[in-house]
């Protein structure tokens, strides 16, 4: 089947495990995010480029960053692909599109990739 | 409700099509000192803060909705009385989500 061909899990079932654990990576990673965020306004309302650069910069931020651009990657995929799926019915159109996605996806992943790395 | 399905649904397109804006501000605010004060500059500007805030929004609609369907996949809130309440909650919590974003913002 075309649709399976594109997705990412190649099934359902997989496609569902991933869309759930890419959803709790990144909810956990905006409660840590938010928390630092919180943390630096009490201290200093105006958010300064160090206290900014600095969640990036420490280990545990760099690390949780670059997994939470897999988990969006991966999230966006499943979840585009699904809309895609729904709405778009000729399959050529269907399968460019997600073609697309999947280099798009790629794309992301990477980019964000750079930005991240030598932070 | 139906309305906080497809709500979710739009806005995972909308934050999926927002992601090289995202990136983009996030490369910018990590580049150098400079770049970060440039970013904030632009980010000064009415249209731009109505942009992001509604990016924002989007993100926290996206997550509220979600943690109400993982609540749901373990089997909770099946019930239509339990969905009618679940999903006014969520939609209580977003508004109050999007109004502390707008604060933070301006």
């Amino acid at each position: 089947m075309v649709t399976a061909a594109t997705s990412l899990g190649r099934s359902g079932l997989h496609d569902w495990l991933i869309q759930r654990l890419s959803a709790v990576v990144m909810l956990a990673y905006v409660l840590y995010l938010l928390a630092y965020l919180v943390g630096a306004y009490m201290v200093q309302p105006e958010l300064s480029f160090g206290v900014w650069q600095g969640f990036f910069a420490r280990p545990l931020g760099k690390i949780s960053s670059l997994l939470v651009i897999v988990a969006v990657v991966a999230h966006a995929w499943v979840g585009i692909w699904t809309v895609l799926t729904d709405y778009v019915k000729p399959v050529a159109v269907r399968l460019v599109l997600q073609c697309l996605l999947i280099v798009g996806c790629f794309g992301l992943l990477f980019w964000g990739f750079i930005i991240l790395w030598g932070v | 409700m139906a309305i906080t399905s497809i709500l979710h649904r739009i806005s995972g397109i909308v934050l999926f099509l927002g992601l090289p804006a995202l990136l983009y501000m996030l490369q910018q605010s990590l580049a150098s000192e400079a770049s970060f004060a440039e970013l904030k500059d632009c980010l000064a500007a009415a249209w731009a803060k109505v942009a992001l805030w509604l990016l924002l929004s989007a993100v926290a609609f996206h997550v509220i909705a979600g943690v109400r369907h993982l609540i749901m996949d373990l089997g909770h809130l099946e019930s239509k009385e339990g969905g009618h309440q679940a999903a006014s909650i969520v939609l209580v919590l977003f508004a109050i989500a999007a109004v502390l974003l707008g604060v933070f913002l301006w």
